[in-house]
């Protein structure tokens, strides 16, 4: 079964056919404001997406997403093919490939690089490649042997996690543990991605160059990248780094408050990007029976559903958003793979939502709490909302602003009653977020206490399932299941605001959110 | 008075001082709810990845072993490595340390460039309108957030004009110094209010007292009496106010550090109580101690110069 | 005050001509006082009340200060804020200012080993990082406008105790106190009834700044989330949530900026006055 992907191919050239309409100019540094700086530059190690979204830029996976994010494109194997039982992907590895110092890309490294994310208590990421049971290389090919068939497998490829690293220098890192020598590889990696890291001054800027042995060939038949460099800077409040895009000072901004898209979409001097992504907002509910001794009332499934209801979500989105999110069809975004519903979920209704309250048997409401991190706009914004919108059903709501790692620790204990919560997938299949949202042994659906029996006898099955349209029957029904009893109130969907000087072209942000600046050029 | 012995009582008398801060802080970050492991790895993480990097770190010992770890490590000079950045807080300490106290200092300058002289000019024109204007002026300065006021800066002077950078640090001497203007400007505005204000009141209260009509009696000339008597009396209080702001600058820099992008320690403090990053959170809380206590000393010295009653 | 309307010479000069500008700062903190206790005789909607179809309106006769980002009357909020920031003003200077007035007389006075223990106290609270102490405190017990009474007057009484101390120091050596000594009063009776009065004013002075601070505080403390919490109204947290709308919708910040500045100025002259009070009694 070759999945090589003609499509993304197909999509791949015709958009370079319809950009090459400009011809690409080459050199130049770009430099793009983030609004925090990355922590730990270890494919396997590392835990936060301000890494994860900039790593592909300076390691290289086996395979690449495609810009829609959705399909996979060769990378540093040409072409993978997956036996029909599943359990053996055999690719063929690019010849001539090279690390940023020049040394060749070898099988070993290949082998050491997937052995490592695959350890098990190897980070946090490892779940992702724990269907490996071995990897095996002879000359360019790489013979992966699975535990158990896995459909999610070859996206895993294009995955951080499985970013090739370079074996020897690795290991002659100082350090005495693994750990210990991540840490020190991690302040100056070698790996073979588009660019290598020059200069690093932790919490103000991040200076990338060009790396000479990129394999990639742009439109005009010569090696990417475009740009001789690139420079990450930190500017964590957004209004300093919108001033800082318009004054010039540097060519691109991320997280956009969606407060100044509009304001930002007028601005001349400027493209407002909105990228598809697989950001998803909700409200995290705890259904336990009792939290802390008492009785909980969000543990009556049709309290749950008044709540919903009693959600003016179109309303949410345009005090929250500016119009710029749109209402969830189901609790994956739309943008992840195998995502079925069409209609939103629990469109507004306040009698519907009044007449459920006293079904349940409250029909004065009750009076409960929602966690929100302090200081954050967007979740202060929706917490006011729903403080607000839920008066209406007798729910007397206090909010609290706390910060992250308090939430977390309630969360976890499931001593909370809701909180405001994000999502955003790592890696293109719905399997990953149904793990973590539907499938009870992960995290007990988001500590929520909540469990379907029958949503977890589908995880598993859909976990090894290699016929495509068993498995997306299977996420059908997950998603049914899960959206009607569920523990959360689904918002909306945003896409990622970026902000782009006129001059900066090529950038993309996929929907797993990693910032992708291969293609980057400077229009001088 | 003699100046030495007096200064190194001092310093002597801040050991313990600063050890117990640490104690303090060392068990107050440790309160907290939360701890690294879950802070660092999210929403996401599983109990088998936190309990894991917690026993890693040594946070499942008892408190005092910890603690006792802890003070034998800082003996060595070590201060242990942060959890979320894995770099040795020392080196921490040394980028991030130099940066706050240059934006410190400069704020520092710029209040007290600020306040002196239109402190006196308010007070020699005593309700008229220079006086009116100048507490006008630094009322509204009093009034502003600095999240405010520095976006505010930054919007007129950095992108419209184009007279300084829009954030950032910069690099070389000079062009800290460039960058930092805004930032100091905005922290110093209200340290410059302050200080005005009590000035203000401090020479209208001095120059209406007796000694000075007694000097002016025995015929000093009138600029005599005013550096001799009238600045020398009112400044006592304006360097006491002085010395605890200074505190209050280094440790309140993080709101100006997060709108000007600079990377300080304020910024560094601050995602560190976020983060649960125990090791830089102490580590920090001994720099920012060192430093605040020894300008605090400064103006102490400055203080007993003045006027030598206050001795101590 | 209590302090200021003790001493008999400054009942009978108050008696016969107030300061101007205690006048004009003392009716601007009477009409905000009033208010605060009364803010639904003047708002004209309720302050939670939102309306979706009149999201970041401009000024208009219906809104006169226009509406934030939820559709709520900026107006009607500004007014019921003052409810809060006034709360803020006084409670979170009160017990330092008090506090820190006794202690800082007391140790002035007494010197010696009370003044060094004194100092090393000072030494740990002016260096102890206060966000850390805020964090904590509101990690512990919460966020709420309680909890950062609580964080700030941990610190801030040790301003007004050096003031106060210094002060002292300085008055005990004049002629006066020493005569004071000569006729046999007790000490507590010259450190309150003659020292302090002459030995207040810049503490007296820095309280009224103080009060303007609290209030600036609560919206840095709004800023990271840590001040009153939703849905009260309150100029910080206002201001915070207007920072992204600095361009487009101006009204949302600014009008509660006015009101800190007017408050901040009726606690200024406030304290000018006293000042000049207290002096025109020597």
């Amino acid at each position: 079964m070759k999945i090589v992907s003609i499509a993304a191919i197909a999509a791949a050239l015709l958009l370079g056919v319809s950009s090459s309409a400009m011809a690409v100019e080459r050199g130049g540094t770009m430099t793009y404001a983030r609004y925090a700086d990355s922590l730990f530059l270890d494919p396997v190690l590392n835990d936060a997406n301000v890494d994860i979204w900039v790593l592909s830029n300076i390691y290289d996976t086996l395979l690449l997403p495609t810009d829609d994010g959705q399909g996979v494109q060769p990378g540093l194997a040409t072409e993978w093919k997956t036996s029909d039982d599943g359990l053996t992907v055999t690719l063929t590895l690019r010849d001539g490939i090279k690390f940023s110092d020049g040394s060749p890309i070898t099988g070993e490294d290949v082998k050491w690089s997937l052995e490592r994310a695959a350890k098990p208590d190897n980070g946090i990421w490892q779940f992702l490649v724990a269907s490996i049971a071995s990897v095996a290389t002879e000359g360019n090919t790489v013979t992966i042997t699975l535990a158990h068939p896995d459909p999610a497998f070859i996206s895993a490829l294009t995955v951080f996690n499985t970013a090739i690293m370079p074996k020897a220098l690795f290991e002659a890192t100082p350090g005495a543990t693994d750990a210990e020598k991540a840490q020190a590889f991690g302040e100056h990696p070698v790996g073979s991605g588009p660019f290598m890291l020059a200069s690093w001054e932790r919490g103000a800027t991040m200076k990338l160059v060009k790396n000479p042995y990129y394999w990639d060939k742009g439109e005009d038949g010569q090696p990417l990248p475009y740009l001789d460099g690139l420079n990450f800077e930190v500017i964590p409040d957004d209004a300093t780094r919108i001033l800082r895009l318009q004054s010039g000072e540097v060519d691109g901004a991320e997280f956009i408050p969606y407060a100044r898209v509009e304001e930002l979409k007028g601005a001349e001097n400027l493209n407002m990007e909105m990228f598809p992504s697989t950001r998803v907002q909700y409200i995290s509910l705890n259904v336990r029976p009792q939290i802390d001794g008492k009785d909980n009332p969000l543990s009556n499934p049709k309290v749950r559903e008044a709540l919903n209801y009693a959600t003016n979500k179109e309303a949410i989105i345009q005090i929250v958003t500016h119009g710029v999110g749109t209402q969830m069809t189901s609790f994956m975004s739309t943008a992840t793979p195998l995502h079925t519903g069409t209609d939103p979920l629990y469109p507004y209704d306040l009698d519907k939502a009044k007449a459920l309250m006293a079904e349940a048997g409250f029909p004065d409401g009750f009076s409960t709490s929602l966690l929100v991190l302090a200081g954050n706009q967007d979740e202060v914004g929706i917490g006011t909302a729903v403080q607000q919108m839920w008066g209406a059903i007798g729910v007397k709501l206090e909010l609290q602003q706390v910060d992250n790692a308090t939430r977390t620790q309630q969360y976890r204990d499931g001593t909370m009653q809701m909180r405001v919560a994000a999502w955003t997938d790592d890696i293109a299949d719905p399997n990953e977020i149904t793990s973590y949202f539907a499938y009870s042994p992960t995290i007990d659906a988001l500590h929520s206490g909540w469990k379907s029996e029958e949503a977890d006898k589908l995880f598993e099955a859909s976990q090894s399932e290699i016929d495509p349209t068993k498995r997306a029957e299977e996420y059908a029904r997950i998603q049914e299941i899960f959206n009607t009893t569920g523990p959360i109130v689904p918002l909306y969907e945003t896409p990622y605001p970026v902000a782009l000087s006129k001059t900066a072209m090529g950038f993309n942000q996929i929907p797993l959110g990693n910032n992708i600046f291969r293609a980057a050029w400077l229009d001088k | 008075m003699s100046l030495v012995p007096y200064i190194l009582r001092r310093l002597l008398q801040l050991i313990p001082t600063f050890a117990f801060i640490v104690l303090v802080v060392f068990i107050l970050v440790r309160l907290l709810p939360g701890d690294p492991a879950s802070a660092i790895l999210g929403d996401r993480a599983l109990d088998a990845d936190v309990n894991r990097i917690n026993a890693e770190l040594g946070l499942d010992q008892p408190l005092p072993v910890q603690f006792i770890a802890f003070v034998k490590a800082i003996a060595t000079g070590n201060l242990g490595n942060s959890i979320t950045l894995k770099l040795p807080v020392t080196d921490l300490i040394a980028q991030r340390m130099p940066v706050t106290l240059m934006l410190t200092v400069m704020a520092a300058l710029i209040a007290l460039v600020l306040a002196l002289p239109l402190a006196f000019l308010a007070a020699l024109q005593r309700d008229k309108l220079a006086d009116n204007a100048i507490r006008g002026v630094f009322q509204v300065g009093l009034s502003m957030p600095v999240f405010y006021l520095g976006i505010i800066l930054l919007t007129v002077f950095g992108a419209g004009l184009g007279w300084f950078p829009v954030g950032g640090y910069g690099e070389g001497f000079l062009d800290h110094v460039h960058h930092l203007i805004l930032p100091a400007l905005t922290l110093a505005l209200s340290l410059a209010a302050i200080l005005m204000r009590n000035l203000r009141a401090a020479i209208i209260g001095v120059v209406g007292a007796e000694y000075v009509d007694f000097a002016r009696a025995k015929g000093l000339r009138p600029r005599l009496i005013m550096i001799r008597h009238v600045l020398r009396n009112a400044l006592i209080s304006t360097v006491t106010l002085f010395g605890l702001s200074i505190g209050t600058l280094l440790g309140g820099a993080v709101i100006t550090e997060t709108v000007f992008a600079i990377p300080g320690a304020g910024r560094l403090m601050i995602d560190s109580i976020y983060g649960r990053d125990y090791p830089v959170v102490q580590g920090m809380t001994l720099a920012l101690a060192v430093c605040v206590s020894l300008t605090f000393l400064l103006t102490d010295i400055v203080q007993a110069y003045l006027d030598p009653r206050v001795a101590r | 005050m209590t302090i200021v309307a003790a001493n008999p010479a400054v009942r009978r000069r108050a008696r016969i001509s107030l300061p101007f500008t205690l006048v004009f700062g003392g009716v601007i903190i009477g009409l905000s006082t009033i208010v605060a206790f009364f803010p639904s005789l003047f708002a004209p909607y309720d302050p939670a009340a939102m309306d979706y179809n009149a999201l970041l309106q401009a000024p208009t006769v219906a809104h006169p200060f226009g509406t934030d980002s939820f559709g709520r009357d900026v107006l009607t909020r500004v007014i019921h804020a003052y409810t809060v920031d006034m709360q803020i003003a006084l409670f979170a200077t009160l017990f330092p200012f008090v506090f820190g007035t006794i202690v800082g007389a007391l140790v002035g006075y007494a010197g010696g080993w009370a003044n060094a223990l004194f100092g090393r106290v000072v030494d740990a609270i002016i260096t102890f990082p206060f966000l850390v102490l805020v964090i904590a405190i509101v990690a512990v017990l919460g966020p709420g406008l309680v909890n950062m009474y609580v964080a700030v007057s941990v610190v801030g009484w040790v301003f007004y105790a050096r003031l106060v101390a210094t002060e002292v120091q300085v008055q005990k050596r004049l002629d006066y106190a020493d005569s004071g000594r000569a006729m046999g009063y007790r000490p507590l009776r010259i450190i309150f009834r003659h020292l302090l009065p002459n030995a207040i004013t810049p503490a007296l002075v820095y309280w009224m700044t103080d009060m303007a601070l609290a209030i600036l505080l609560g919206s840095s403390l709004g800023y990271l989330g840590l001040g009153a919490q939703p849905p009260t109204a309150e100029w910080g947290v206002q201001i915070a949530d207007g920072k992204n709308f600095m361009n487009t919708a101006w009204w949302i910040s600014v009008f509660p900026g006015i009101a800190i500045v007017i408050t901040g100025l009726g606690f200024s002259l406030v304290g000018d006055g006293l000042a000049e009070l207290l002096r025109t009694k020597k």
